[in-house]
C-alpha cells in the first residue's frame, strides 16, 4: 500500500512546489498548501499501513486488536490543523496584499527590497 | 573653558619618576601575575626585562614631555580634553603591552593601542581627508593584528603555552616543527603592519593628520614601535633561524630604502619626519635580524636615539605650525630670527639625527656599524644602509638648516612668532639629553646593556663599551655625512627628478590599497545583488534546489538499496484516492483561472481524506473533509470579492524564464521525499509506541478512542501547542482583518 | 515544573494580556516577563546546582510522554530569551525611539513568541520540537504584519514562504525518523538511529540538518532574514535577532552533537563550508548596504556562520565557542540594534547617507556604539573576542587551517562594515547644516535598557572566566546522554 501513496506524495509535492515556485501569488499559496498537504500525506504513512481497522478499542475489551497505528494519525491531526491555519493566514496576508500592492505578481513585489539604481550603493529609501 | 590641561602631564610623570626609583632600587627583571581567566589559562601576567623597561622609560618620560607639549600645543581647543584622555590611556595600553608575558594580553593592548590611534588620527573628523587617513590606519593595523592573533595561537600551539617566557626558552624544541615559518609569517604580517614595514609603510605618513603632539608621541616614539619591539622579544628564541635572518634583514633594509627614497619627494615637514620615521623602522627590523650580540646593542641604543631626535624634531614641526601658519619646507627658510628656541632645538636634534659627533646619535649609529660587521652583511645591506644614513643626513639638514638658516624672503600672512614656553621646554629638554648621552655614553650603557641582554641572552651587559676607535665607523661615517651634504645641496632637483617617476606610484602598495578599498564595495554589491535579489520566487526556487540537491547527493553517498517492499494485495479503494491525489495535483498545473485552480486542489483534500478514511483514520478523514471544505468554500468566497474590487485582478501572471529549472527541481523533490519514504519505511518498524498506546489507552487513560486519547492525554503537550498557534494565529491576522474591511466598506 | 515555566509563564501572560483591558495590558505584561526572568534564573541556578532538570508531561513513562529537559545549553538560552523580553518591553515603556505602535495585539504576540522559543530550547521530543517552530513562527508573522503597510506585508510574505517551507521540511524530516526508528523521544531516537544503516541514516540527518539551517539562516537560505527584518520596529528587531536564528541552530547543536552523535563526518564537513559561505556572504552584504538595520542583518548572517563553523569542528570546545557566540551574538546584535534606533531617534533616518555628526551631538552614544562595534568585531577585551578566540584556536588546533583563515578574513571585512558606520554615522558631518540633535525626552526606559545590556556585554568582556566555565561544561554535558 505504501507505494500507491508514495507515488501519491512525490505527485503532489512535485505540483505543490511547482506552482510554489510561480510568479502569482495565489498560485503560489495554493501551491504551499498543496506540499502541506503532501507532507500530511507523509506523516500519516510513516506509520506504515497495515491494517485498515481505525484504532478504537472495541467495547469490552482493554486493549487495541490489530488496527492502524494511532500515533501517525495523531501526529497528521495536529499537522492538518496547523497547516490549515497557517493557509487561512496566508490568504489574509494575501488578500490584504492585493489590496495594497494592486497586483498578485509576487516578482515585481519589491517594497521590502527596492530595486538599485546606483552601480555599487542600494536603493535610497524615504524614512522607514 | 580656559582651563589648561597641563596638570594632567602630573599622570605620565608621577609614573615616569616611579619608575626610575623602581629601576634603581629593585633589580630587573621584575615579574607579577594575577589570574584573570584560569579556564583558558589566560593570566593577566607581567614580565618586565631590560627591553621592557627601555620603552616604559621612553613610553612615560616622552609621554610626560608630549603631556605637557599637548597643554600647549592645544590650548583653547575644545576638544583638548578628549584627547587626553584618548593620549593617557593609550600610555596605560602601550606600558600593557610591553610588560606583557602572555601573548593574548599583548595582543590585547596591541589592539587597544591600534583603536586608540584611530581615534586620535581622526582628531580632525569633519575633513574627509582626515577619515580616511584614520580609516587607512586603522584597517592596516587592525588586519594586521588578526594575523597576529593567528600567528600567537599557532606559536602557543607549537610551543606548548601562551607565555612568552616559556616559549622563549622552548623555542629550540620548535624548530623542527613544520608549521612553524607559517606561524612566524603571520608573526611579521602583524609586527609589519604596525612597525609601517613594506609592504604596510603607506599608513604612517598618512596618519600625520593627527595633531602634533599626538604624531610625536604614536607616530613616532611609542605605537609604531610595538612591532619592532615583539621582533626583537621574540629575537631570543629564533635569532639562529635562517628563515628569521633574512626575512627580517630583507624587509626591513627595503623599507628603509623605498623611505628613504620618499622622503626626498615630501614638501609637508611632518610627513618628511614620518617616512624618516618608517626608514628607522627599517633599520631596526634589520638590526633585529642580524644576529649576534653587537646588534642586539644597536637596537636598542637606536631606539633610544631615534626617540631623542625624533621627537624634538616633531615639536619643531608642531612650533613652526603655530607660529608660523604653514609645514611647508618651500615656505619656510630663515625662521631662526622668529623662533629662535626653536632653531635651537632644531639644530641640535639634527646634530643627533646626522649621526655627528658629541650626539648620541653618533654612538648609536656606531653600534650600528659594528653590528654589521660583526655579523657580516651582504654588501647589498651594507650600500643600502649607507643610502639611508645618507638620506637621515640630507633630512637633517632640511629641518635645521634649510628651515631656520638662510633669507627669510618668503611672503606670508601671518606674523612668525614663538612658541610658548610649554612648547619649548619638551624639545629643549630632549635634545639636551642626546647632546648629555654623547658627551658621556657611559650614563646609559647600563640601560641599553640589560635591553640588549634581553634580545640576546648571552650579552653581559657589563660588557658594553662606547669608546673605541675603529676603521669601518669612521669610514662610514664619512661616507654618509658626504653624501648626505650632496644630497641637501641637491635637494630639489633630486625632487622634480623622482616626481617625473610619478608612475611607478601606480603599481605601488598604497594605490593597490586604495584600489581594492574601492574594490570591496563593488564586489559586495555584485554578490549581495546576486543573492539578495528581492524577487521571492528566485529565493524559493534558490532554496528548493538547493534542498534537493543535498538529498540528492546524501542519498547517492549514502547509496542505499530500495527494497521492493512485500507485494501485498492493493485494496481498490486505497489505489483509487490515491489516483485521485495525483489527477488532482496534476491538474492543478494544467489550470488558469484561480477559482478552477482553487476547486481542483480541493480535490487533493478529498483524496487525502478519502485515503485516511479507507486506511483506517476515520477522524483524520473527517477533519481532513471539514478543514478543506471549509478553505474552499471561503477561499472561493474571497476571491469573488477580488475580482469585483478595482483595479481587476488578471487571471494569472506570466511565468518568468526559469520555467524549465523550476519543473526539474520540483520533479527532483517529490521524487525525493517519497523515495525516503520508501527507504525509511523499508526499516524494520518499531512498535514500541504503538504498542504502549494502544494496551494503556483504556487502563491507564481512561479512553477507548486511541487516537484522541494520544492528542489529549499522552501528547497533550502537542495539542497545548497546537491550540496556542490557533489562538495566536487569530491574533496575528486582526489587524490584517481589520485594515481589510476598512479599506472595503 | 520549573522545566514547564519557559512554556507557560509566556503563554498565560500571553492569553492575560488578552482578556484584560488595554489600559492593563502592559502592566500585565511586564509583570509577566518579570516573572519568565526570575523562572528562568531559578532554572539556571537549579541546572548549575544539581545538573539537568526533566519532567514528563503527565507523568507517562518514557519514551512514550513528551520529556521536557533543561541542560545548561538550554538553560541558558532560555535566559537569554526572558532577558531580551525584559529589554523589548522596558523599550516599548518609554514609547519613543522607533518603539512599536502600540496595538492590542503586540503584547501577547511578543509573548506568544518567547513562549515558542523557550518550549523549544526545553522540549525533548521531536514532533513536539516541530510544534513550537510552528508557534514561533505564527508570532513572528503575526509582528511582522503588524505595521500594516506595504513594506511590512512584503516582508511578511517572503518570510513566509520561505520558512513554511522549512518548517515543511522540518515535519517531513521528523516523519521521516519516526518510520525509520519509530521513536519520537530524543534520548529514544539518538539509540534507535546509532541502530540504523549509515546509507539511510545519512539522508534523514541531512533532511533534519537541512531544515534547521533553513531557520538559521545559513547560507543559501538565508534570504528571508535580510528581506524582512529591516521592516520591523527596533525593539521587535532586536528580540528578532536575539532569538529566532539561535532557535534554527540550537536544534542544530542538539540533534548533531547530542541526540544523533556520533553523527555522519560527512556531515560536519559540509556544514563547515556552508559556514564559511554564510560568513563571507553575510560581511560582503554588510559591507554593500547604507541602512543601518539591514547592515546589521547581514551581521547576522555572518555571525551565525561563525557559529555554525564552531558547530562543524564536532568537539566539546567547538560546540562549547559555538555556545559561547550564540550568547554574546543574542546580547551584542540586539545592543547594537537598539543603538541604532537611538541614532534613528537622533537623526530622523536609518540611512548612513541622510545621518552625520553624532560624534560631537551625542557622545556617550558614540561611545556605546565604539564598545559595542569593537564587539562585534572581536577586539579584546569583548565578549566577541572570547567567542571569536576560541573558534579560531579551535579550528587551528584541529588542523582546519582555511576554516581559521575565512574567519579571520571574515573579521576585516566585519572591521570594515562598522568602520563605515563610525565614518558615516558619527565622524562625517551631518548633510544637512543647519541639523540640531533633539533634546531627549521619555527615554529614560530606553535609555535603562540599554545600558542595563551594555553593562552585561562589559562585564562578560572583561570577566568572562564564569561563563565561559559554564558553556564549557554545558558543551562537555552534551554527550552524555547517549
Amino acid at each position: 500500500m505504501i507505494w500507491a501513496v508514495a507515488l501519491a506524495l512525490a505527485t503532489v509535492i512535485a505540483a505543490g512546489t511547482y506552482l510554489a515556485l510561480s510568479r502569482d501569488l495565489l498560485r503560489c499559496l495554493i501551491g504551499l498548501a498543496l506540499v502541506g498537504n503532501g507532507i500530511n500525506l507523509l506523516v500519516f504513512s510513516s506509520g506504515r499501513l497495515l491494517s485498515q481497522m481505525p484504532p478504537f478499542v472495541a467495547a469490552g475489551a482493554q486493549q487495541l486488536a490489530v488496527a492502524a497505528n494511532p500515533v501517525p494519525q495523531a501526529l497528521v491531526l495536529t499537522a492538518i490543523v496547523i497547516s490549515f491555519i497557517f493557509l487561512c493566514f496566508s490568504l489574509v496576508l494575501a488578500v490584504r496584499l492585493l489590496q495594497l500592492a494592486g497586483s498578485a505578481d509576487t516578482a515585481q513585489l519589491r517594497a521590502a527590497e527596492p530595486a538599485a539604481v546606483d552601480a555599487v550603493k542600494p536603493a535610497l529609501e524615504e524614512a522607514a | 573653558m580656559h582651563a589648561t590641561a597641563l596638570p594632567l602631564a602630573l599622570v605620565p610623570a608621577t609614573l615616569f619618576a616611579l619608575l626610575v626609583l623602581s629601576l634603581i632600587s629593585v633589580p630587573l627583571p621584575w615579574s607579577v601575575s594575577w589570574p584573570w581567566i584560569p579556564v583558558l589559562g589566560v593570566d593577566f601576567a607581567l614580565y618586565v626585562d631590560g627591553l621592557s623597561a627601555q620603552f616604559l622609560l621612553l613610553i612615560t618620560g616622552i609621554g610626560t614631555l608630549v603631556a605637557v607639549y599637548g597643554a600647549g600645543y592645544l590650548a583653547g581647543d575644545a576638544r583638548r580634553w578628549r584627547v587626553f584622555a584618548l593620549l593617557l590611556l593609550f600610555m596605560l595600553a602601550m606600558i600593557g603591552a610591553v610588560c606583557s608575558d602572555h601573548l593574548l594580553l599583548l595582543f590585547l593592548f596591541w589592539e587597544l593601542t591600534s583603536v586608540l590611534s584611530f581615534l586620535l588620527v581622526g582628531f580632525d573628523h569633519a575633513r574627509e581627508s582626515s577619515r580616511k587617513s584614520a580609516q587607512q590606519a586603522l584597517l592596516i593595523t587592525g588586519t594586521g593584528g588578526l594575523f597576529l592573533l593567528a600567528g600567537s595561537i599557532l606559536l602557543a600551539e607549537i610551543g606548548g603555552s601562551y607565555s612568552l617566557r616559556q616559549l622563549i626558552a622552548a623555542a629550540p624544541a620548535m624548530t623542527d616543527d613544520a608549521r612553524l615559518p607559517a606561524a612566524l609569517t603571520l608573526l611579521f604580517v602583524g609586527a609589519f603592519s604596525k612597525s609601517a614595514q613594506f609592504p604596510f609603510h603607506f599608513w604612517l605618513p598618512n596618519a600625520m593628520a593627527a595633531p602634533t603632539p599626538v604624531s610625536a608621541y604614536l607616530h613616532s616614539a611609542t605605537l609604531v614601535k610595538l612591532g619592532v619591539y615583539l621582533l626583537a622579544r621574540l629575537d631570543a628564541a629564533f635569532s639562529d633561524l635562517l628563515f628569521w635572518e633574512y626575512s627580517l634583514v630583507g624587509i626591513g633594509t627595503l623599507t628603509a630604502v623605498i623611505a628613504a627614497v620618499q622622503t626626498v619627494r615630501e614638501r609637508d615637514l611632518k610627513r618628511i619626519l614620518a617616512w624618516s620615521t618608517v626608514a628607522t623602522l627599517g633599520t631596526l627590523t634589520m638590526l633585529v635580524g642580524l644576529p649576534g650580540h653587537g646588534a642586539a646593542l644597536a637596537v636598542a641604543a637606536l631606539f633610544f636615539a631615534h626617540a631623542l631626535y625624533k621627537a624634538p624634531l616633531f615639536f619643531v614641526a608642531g612650533n613652526l605650525d603655530h607660529g608660523a601658519g604653514t609645514r611647508d619646507i618651500d615656505r619656510l627658510t630663515g625662521m631662526r630670527r622668529h623662533l629662535p628656541w626653536t632653531a635651537t632645538a632644531a639644530l641640535l636634534a639634527a646634530l643627533s639625527m646626522a649621526g655627528l659627533p658629541l650626539s648620541f646619535g653618533f654612538v648609536a649609529k656606531d653600534a650600528m656599524t659594528l653590528a654589521k660587521v660583526e655579523a657580516g652583511v651582504f654588501a647589498l645591506v651594507s650600500h643600502a644602509t649607507l643610502f639611508v644614513g645618507s638620506i637621515s643626513v640630507a633630512v637633517a639638514a632640511v629641518a635645521a638648516i634649510h628651515i631656520f638658516w638662510g633669507r627669510d624672503n618668503v611672503g606670508r600672512d601671518a606674523h612668525p612668532h614663538e612658541a610658548p614656553v610649554t612648547m619649548l621646554l619638551p624639545p629643549l629638554l630632549l635634545v639636551a639629553l642626546a647632546v648629555l648621552f654623547g658627551l658621556q655614553p657611559t650614563l646609559v650603557d647600563p640601560l641599553l646593556g640589560v635591553a640588549a641582554q634581553a634580545m640576546a641572552p648571552g650579552f653581559d651587559p657589563l660588557q658594553v663599551d662606547s669608546s673605541y676607535d675603529a676603521w669601518p665607523v669612521a669610514e662610514a661615517s664619512l661616507a654618509t655625512f658626504g653624501f648626505g651634504l650632496l644630497i641637501y645641496l641637491g635637494w630639489d632637483r633630486l625632487r622634480t627628478l623622482l616626481d617625473r617617476a610619478r608612475e611607478l606610484d601606480e603599481i605601488g602598495p598604497e594605490s593597490w590599497y586604495w584600489r581594492k578599498l574601492k574594490f570591496v564595495p563593488k564586489l559586495a554589491a555584485w554578490l549581495t545583488r546576486r543573492l539578495q535579489h528581492g524577487v521571492l520566487p528566485g529565493y524559493l526556487l534558490t532554496l528548493a534546489g538547493a534542498v534537493t540537491l543535498a538529498l540528492l547527493a546524501a542519498l547517492l553517498v549514502g547509496r542505499p538499496s530500495l527494497e521492493l517492499p512485500s507485494a501485498e494485495t492493493l485494496p481498490l479503494p486505497v489505489v483509487g484516492s490515491a489516483l485521485l491525489i495525483a489527477t488532482g495535483a496534476l491538474a492543478t498545473l494544467l489550470v488558469r483561472d484561480h477559482l478552477v485552480l482553487l476547486l481542483v486542489s480541493g480535490l487533493v483534500g478529498y483524496g487525502s481524506a478519502l485515503l485516511f478514511l479507507f486506511t483506517g483514520a476515520p477522524d483524520l478523514a473527517f477533519t481532513q473533509f471539514a478543514v478543506e471544505t471549509v478553505f474552499v468554500v471561503v477561499a472561493a468566497t474571497v476571491l469573488r470579492r477580488l475580482r469585483q474590487l478595482p483595479p481587476p485582478l488578471q487571471v494569472a501572471v506570466s511565468e518568468a524564464r526559469w520555467r524549465p529549472l523550476a519543473l526539474a527541481v520540483s520533479i527532483a523533490l517529490g521524487s525525493v521525499l517519497s523515495t525516503l519514504l520508501l527507504l525509511a519505511a523499508a526499516q524494520p518498524f518499531d512498535p514500541q509506541l504503538s504498542d504502549f498506546f494502544s494496551a494503556q489507552s483504556v487502563p491507564a487513560a481512561h479512553g477507548r478512542n486511541v487516537v484522541n486519547v494520544i492528542i489529549v492525554d499522552f501528547r497533550a503537550l502537542d495539542t497545548l501547542g497546537e491550540i496556542a498557534v490557533v489562538a495566536l494565529a487569530l491574533v496575528a491576522a486582526l489587524p490584517l482583518l481589520k485594515l481589510s474591511r476598512r479599506r472595503s466598506s | 515544573m520549573l522545566v514547564l515555566t519557559p512554556l507557560l509563564v509566556p503563554l498565560a501572560t500571553a492569553l492575560l494580556c488578552l482578556l484584560v483591558p488595554p489600559g492593563w495590558q502592559q502592566r500585565v505584561s511586564l509583570a509577566g516577563a518579570l516573572l519568565l526572568l526570575l523562572c528562568a534564573l531559578a532554572l539556571a541556578s537549579q541546572v548549575v546546582g544539581n545538573g539537568p532538570l526533566t519532567v514528563v508531561a503527565g507523568g507517562w513513562p518514557l519514551p512514550f510522554g513528551i520529556e521536557f529537559a533543561a541542560d545548561r545549553l538550554s538553560a541558558a538560552l532560555v535566559l537569554i530569551a526572558a532577558l531580551m523580553l525584559n529589554v523589548v518591553l522596558l523599550w516599548q515603556v518609554g514609547g519613543s525611539a522607533d518603539a512599536a505602535p502600540a496595538a492590542a495585539t503586540l503584547q501577547p504576540l511578543l509573548h506568544g513568541l518567547v513562549a515558542g522559543a523557550g518550549a523549544a530550547f526545553v522540549t525533548a521530543d521531536l514532533f513536539n520540537l516541530y510544534v513550537w517552530f510552528e508557534l514561533t513562527l505564527i508570532c513572528a508573522l503575526g509582528l511582522l504584519a503588524l505595521g500594516g503597510g506595504l513594506r511590512q506585508l512584503d516582508a511578511t510574505l517572503k518570510y513566509f514562504v520561505l520558512n513554511v517551507v522549512g518548517t515543511l521540511l522540518l515535519l517531513a524530516a521528523v516523519a521521516l525518523l519516526y518510520a525509520a526508528t519509530g521513536q519520537l523521544n530524543f534520548r529514544a531516537l539518538g539509540a534507535a538511529t546509532a541502530q540504523l544503516p549509515a546509507s539511510i541514516a545519512l539522508p534523514l540527518l541531512t533532511l533534519l540538518s537541512l531544515a534547521f539551517l533553513i531557520k538559521a539562516a545559513a547560507f543559501p537560505f538565508f534570504a528571508w532574514l535580510p528581506a524582512s527584518y529591516h521592516s520591523l520596529p527596533a525593539p521587535v528587531l532586536a528580540l528578532f535577532s536575539a532569538l529566532l536564528a539561535k532557535i534554527g541552530i540550537y536544534a542544530l547543536i542538539r540533534c548533531l552533537s547530542d541526540v544523533f552523535h556520533p553523527a555522519p563526518d560527512l556531515l560536519f564537513n559540509v556544514l563547515g563550508w556552508i559556514a564559511v559561505l554564510s560568513m563571507i556572504s553575510g560581511a560582503l552584504g554588510a559591507a554593500y548596504h547604507w541602512d543601518l538595520r539591514r547592515i546589521l542583518a547581514f551581521h547576522s548572517i555572518s555571525q551565525i556562520g561563525y557559529i555554525l563553523l564552531a558547530i562543524a569542528l564536532a568537539s566539546p570546545a567547538g560546540d562549547a565557542a559555538a555556545i559561547l557566540f550564540m550568547l554574546h551574538h543574542s546580547l551584542v546584535k540586539a545592543a547594537l540594534i537598539l543603538t541604532a534606533a537611538l541614532i534613528f531617534h537622533a537623526c530622523g533616518h536609518y540611512d548612513l547617507r541622510r545621518i552625520g555628526g553624532l560624534y560631537a551631538g551625542r557622545p556617550w552614544l558614540s561611545l556605546v556604539f565604539l564598545l559595542l562595534a569593537l564587539s562585534l568585531v572581536g577586539i579584546p577585551p569583548s565578549s566577541g573576542f572570547w567567542s571569536k578566540f576560541l573558534v579560531v584556536r579551535q579550528s587551528l588546533v584541529q588542523g582546519e587551517y582555511l576554516w581559521a583563515a575565512a574567519a579571520l578574513g571574515v573579521g576585516a571585512v566585519t572591521l570594515y562594515s562598522m568602520l563605515k558606520i563610525w565614518l558615516e554615522a558619527f565622524w562625517k558631518p551631518h548633510p544637512d547644516e543647519s541639523w540640531q540633535a533633539p533634546a531627549r525626552h521619555r527615554l529614560l526606559p530606553a535609555h535603562a535598557a540599554l545600558g542595563g545590556l551594555v553593562v552585561l556585554i562589559l562585564s562578560f568582556g572583561l570577566l568572562p572566566e564564569s561563563l565561559i566555565a559554564y558553556v564549557m561544561a554545558a558543551a562537555d554535558s552534551l554527550r552524555g546522554r547517549s
